[in-house]
């Protein structure tokens, strides 16, 4: 009996706004951390399953000065596949058109892991390429074809080098290093950079020695490589967790989680503020049901089953729609970074549903163990139980659940630490403010 | 429980109430015995502030005293627990307030029903629709408070305070709120009802008109009780 009269309730109480602000802000909260986590874990199972191929080799040695040949030739000779790049930025010119672009310089032996995906023409079949562009041959990403207005066959200008632009690039392995930056990409061989003039000392300029082999002979090269790195080279492999792929991803899933913490510390503040004057709202109705004979355990049977109805129904409304603007965004990045992404794992469903709860609970549980307290005597006594509308203990559990959910997105407690006060000082400046104007506004009266 | 205490449906024995505030303990009631028997109407009158309402609020087992006996048809409410105070005032008690109490989000037949649902019955639709027609809003009953009149509110109020067809009816102020011809039909109203559920009816007011009406008066003066027309334990003793 007490479920529909609690439907009842619930029904009326929905139309009625509170319940529906509450509702929105959790949604808001579930699925921006469905959406953010989700595209991370997707981009990081991506990785994770092309592994090797993501580096386009199986270690990678690193630098932003020139790595001495010597290590490519003693390489060669512990029976390791080898290979070079070099990396800059610089402008493309084709007539008058210009596209500031980044320009990769790869060996004949390009790529070692992975395939290099290549189109003959804009409108071809993408075919894959064993080696990269021959000297004075330039390989265009599509997106260049167009700002540069040109086609197949077309001379551009890289430097003081002429190039014949003779494919077009459609996937390469070692692509999403470039995720989060330009998708407009040039390809030309490491034998014409000399030529472009573009590199100059003080120009920003990287080099990569790519090795592949076997795992013992990659072992036994790098205990004879060790002893000779310098500070500024850095020797990796997809799977460390040094590696900048692994590092770039869990600094985006960090990143992206604190920005979309804003959101949901926003969302926080509205379940807190709504939930605190959806429960007052109640005081009178549930003063008027105990005395009706309504028992305390029925009340709190009736209240716990509306939280239920809005965490379930917010957490669902917040799945769906954070499922579909994560598929939306990892489309993008798909397209973007030429690959399709895997499906997520359980994990982001979990982390955006446990957010979903935690906000309704932590947020609302003190106003609504205030409600189930209210004393039938506030029929006749209405200011009874008024007192318990500013709770300290409501701030400090929703404080508490700022922080808890701050240092759950950025795994940091110092990051953590930095937020919460810069966030409690804030609070204390507004609040500040606010008395001031107060004070100033009364003596202006 | 002896023939006599079976005719009092309230017997109240040394009542009194006290609070604690900044300047020390605070006597709000001091001492009250009174009986009333099954099917009377009592007015409990007084000035402001001087404790009738913390009375009623004593009687309906809305609040605990500080000490003495309150006896409702035969139960001890002063030995009750919260929960055992609610289920009495489900099985015997009716409510009337001065500001209507009526939950702003149910429409009128949904606030006549509320008690019987929170009592578990779910035959209650019928009777509440009677108790509508009697009261004179068959035509309201599913308009919303926030839709009715001062006086329709208290009406449908009323109709609520009779659906469990109760022993005793508590009335706080019942016409304080309206206009004197609504307070006059709401007057009639709840004195009719009384009289067809012989139910025993406890209206606090300071209307000395409407207090005339009932059978018995009793004045609470600073918290004490200082004139009763109510058959008192000493009388009874």
């Amino acid at each position: 009996m007490w479920v529909k009269l609690a439907l009842k309730l619930f029904s009326r109480e929905f139309r009625r706004g509170e319940l529906t602000v509450i509702s929105a802000a959790i949604a808001l909260a579930v699925l921006t951390v469905l959406t953010l986590s989700m595209v991370t874990e997707r981009i990081g199972q991506s990785i994770a399953q092309k592994s090797s191929a993501f580096i386009a080799a199986d270690r990678v040695l690193a630098s932003d000065h020139v790595i001495d040949a010597a290590f490519i030739v003693q390489a060669q000779s512990q029976n390791l596949k080898t290979a070079q790049m070099v990396y800059f930025d610089t402008m493309l010119f084709a007539d008058d058109e210009m596209q500031f672009s980044s320009v990769k310089a790869a060996s004949n032996a390009y790529p070692l892991k992975g395939q290099l995906k290549v189109k003959d023409t804009l409108t071809g079949e993408t075919k894959v390429a064993n080696n990269g562009p021959a000297p004075g041959n330039v390989w265009l990403s599509e997106s260049v074809f167009y700002s540069l207005n040109i086609d197949i066959g077309a001379q551009v200008e890289l430097g003081a080098a002429l190039f014949n632009v003779s494919k077009v690039i459609v996937e390469e392995p070692d692509a999403p290093f470039n995720v989060f930056s330009s998708s407009r990409r040039v390809l030309i061989n490491i034998y014409d950079v000399e030529k472009t003039e573009v590199v100059q000392p003080g120009s920003r300029v990287y080099y990569r020695q790519l090795y592949a082999g076997s795992e013992a002979d990659i072992n036994s090269f790098y205990e004879w490589l060790k002893p000779q790195m310098k500070e500024n080279q850095q020797w990796y492999g997809v799977k460390d967790r040094q590696s900048p792929i692994s590092n770039s991803l869990n600094r985006a899933e960090s990143f992206l989680l604190l920005a979309g913490l804003l959101g949901i510390i926003l969302a926080a503040v509205a379940i807190a503020v709504s939930a605190k004057r959806y429960c007052e709202r109640q005081y009178d109705p549930v003063a008027m049901m105990k005395t009706l004979g309504g028992s305390r355990s029925m009340i709190r049977k009736i209240y716990m089953l509306h939280l239920l109805l809005v965490c379930a129904m917010a957490v669902s409304i917040g799945l769906l729609i954070g499922y579909g603007l994560q598929e939306i965004a990892t489309s993008y990045l798909s397209k973007s970074m030429g690959t399709e992404l895997p499906l997520g794992g359980f994990k982001p469903w979990l982390v955006a549903i446990s957010t979903g709860v935690i906000c309704a609970v932590m947020f609302s549980i003190k106003p609504l163990f205030d409600l189930f307290d209210i004393p039938p005597l506030r029929v006749l006594r209405r200011n009874l139980g008024d007192k318990l509308a500013v709770s300290r203990v409501h701030l400090g559990m929703s404080a508490l659940t700022v922080f808890l959910l701050m240092w759950l997105f950025s795994n940091n407690i110092k990051i953590t630490l930095i937020l919460f006060i810069t966030t409690l000082t804030l609070i204390g400046v507004l609040f500040l403010y606010r008395s001031l104007f107060l004070v100033v506004a009364e003596n202006w009266v | 429980m002896s023939a006599l205490s079976q005719l009092n449906i309230i017997q109240v024995n040394g009542l009194s109430k006290v609070v604690s505030t900044f300047e020390g303990e605070l006597p709000i009631l001091s001492d009250i015995s009174f009986n009333v028997k099954h099917g009377e109407s009592v007015a409990i009158v007084g000035t402001s502030g001087s404790g009738k309402s913390t009375l009623l609020s004593l009687l309906a087992g809305l609040d605990t005293a500080s000490s003495g006996e309150v006896f409702l048809d035969g139960e001890p409410l002063h030995n009750l627990d919260e929960e055992e105070r609610a289920a009495l005032r489900a099985a015997k008690i009716g409510f009337v307030f001065q500001s209507f109490m009526l939950v702003q989000s149910l429409t009128a037949l949904e606030n006549v029903m509320l008690p019987a649902e929170l009592a578990g019955k779910s035959d209650a639709k019928e009777q509440a629709i009677a108790l509508l027609e009697k009261v004179g809003l068959s035509h309201r009953i599913d308009h919303y408070p926030s839709q009715l009149s001062g006086g329709e509110q208290q009406r449908v109020a009323i109709a609520r305070a009779f659906i469990g067809t109760p022993k005793i009816l508590f009335a706080d102020e019942p016409s304080a709120n309206l206009d004197s011809k609504n307070g006059k039909m709401i007057e009639s109203l709840l004195f009719d009802l009384k009289t067809q559920h012989g139910t025993t009816l406890i209206l606090v007011t300071h209307d000395e008109g409407l207090a005339q009406k009932c059978e018995h008066i009793i004045q609470i003066e600073a918290g004490l009780l200082v004139k009763s027309q109510v058959e008192d334990v000493a009388n009874v003793g």
